[in-house]
């Protein structure tokens, strides 16, 4: 730490620093973070205690995390925090994860929404992979249309903004 | 003959206790396979998912990457397929199951009509031509005769592919239309067509 930020540790305190330093998300207790390596990848759980600069104590009561210490390495840090003190039992962690619907708000974020996304591709049989192809392609058309549209009126008009609204043919699926 | 003797026996007098054969072939013959138990020859196994209607990928041969439509097992063990012809150029014809790749997409199984029941391995029997002697083939004339696709055949798969049809839409049908290619990013073995 500079000078400079020494003094605004101590005339603003310590969000200022964290401010001024540019890092938003910190490895802290309460901070929620997902397993990116090992037996629980793809869970999301809660730091507990700091244990050193790369290793941590974890728990996830109702997220089907088991309490372990884990390297940094291994984990995401994500934007919600929990107000809980270090050191927390799970049994107190799982009350405060129930009260704050912490799984609800995960579900919300765009990261939880991207992860079923790339599941849900990964997933994808054939034919399937064949309609999204073609309403990517219709996608790509009617998008393309537009802006040549807007393009081409440039010069008499003022540019018109491409209609967000147009749905693209819906298919039926062959049943079983 | 030869005037010796060996041992006080003459050679004239030695028989020869080898079996001879008038002819030697120069290679050795290859002979089919023969069971040596009784054992019958086991029904060749259900595929998981190989039921009739089911969308497969050819893997190999003229057809490979087309999707056809699997109609049923054959009693020699190949699977009989169709495209449907109007579809994909593909007609009835019998493939290698092993070289069939099962999907998931189903066509409705009642589309699949009994006609399919009817055709057996002797409908793919090629039809036996006369033997032509040496000299005649020399002098046969090779424009002359044009290959007709018989008639019957084209009805029955007319038969059979005019249900499937009635229930393909547009999508389903450009499906079939298009072969399966692996594109940049597309990892085999990553790849899901059915989830087993």
């Amino acid at each position: 730490m500079c000078i400079r930020d020494r003094y605004q540790r101590r005339v603003h305190g310590i969000n200022k620093l964290q401010e001024l330093m540019g890092f938003k998300r910190f490895v802290q207790a309460g901070r929620v973070a997902y397993i990116n390596y090992g037996v629980d990848h793809g869970k999301v759980c809660v730091i507990v205690e700091v244990i050193n600069s790369t290793r941590v104590l974890v728990d996830g009561p109702t997220l089907g995390v088991p309490r372990q210490v884990i390297s940094l390495r291994r984990l995401a840090l994500t934007d919600h925090l929990l107000k809980v003190a270090k050191g927390i039992h799970t049994k107190s962690l799982e009350a405060i994860i129930k009260k704050e619907d912490l799984v609800k708000k995960i579900g919300e974020s765009s990261w939880a929404k991207k992860l079923a996304a790339q599941k849900r591709r990964a997933e994808l049989n054939d034919f399937e992979r064949f309609q999204v192809m073609m309403l990517k392609r219709q996608k790509a058309y009617l998008v393309n249309k537009d802006v040549a549209q807007a393009s081409s009126k440039k010069s008499k008009k003022p540019a018109k903004k491409p209609k967000s609204g147009s749905q693209p043919q819906k298919f039926h699926h062959i049943t079983l | 003959g030869i005037n010796a003797e060996y041992m006080g026996i003459q050679f004239s007098q030695i028989r020869i206790m080898v079996k001879k054969f008038k002819w030697y072939p120069a290679e050795d013959e290859k002979k089919p396979f023969q069971r040596k138990s009784k054992a019958k020859k086991k029904p060749v196994a259900t595929r998981k998912g190989l039921n009739p209607g089911v969308v497969c990928i050819v893997l190999s041969g003229r057809f490979r990457g087309k999707r056809v439509l699997f109609l049923r097992m054959l009693p020699s063990g190949l699977a009989l397929v169709t495209g449907p012809y109007k579809v994909n150029g593909v007609p009835l014809r019998r493939m290698n199951p092993a070289y069939l790749l099962v999907t998931k997409t189903q066509v409705k199984p009642e589309a699949i009509s009994k006609e399919a029941d009817t055709i057996d391995d002797k409908y793919f029997a090629k039809a036996k031509e006369a033997k032509k002697k040496e000299e005649e083939k020399l002098f046969a004339d090779t424009a002359a005769k044009a290959k007709v696709f018989p008639p019957e055949k084209k009805e029955k798969q007319g038969k059979i592919d005019q249900p499937i049809l009635a229930v393909l839409d547009p999508l389903m049908k450009k499906y079939l239309a298009t072969r399966f290619t692996l594109r940049n990013g597309m990892k085999p073995h990553e790849l899901v067509f059915q989830l087993l």
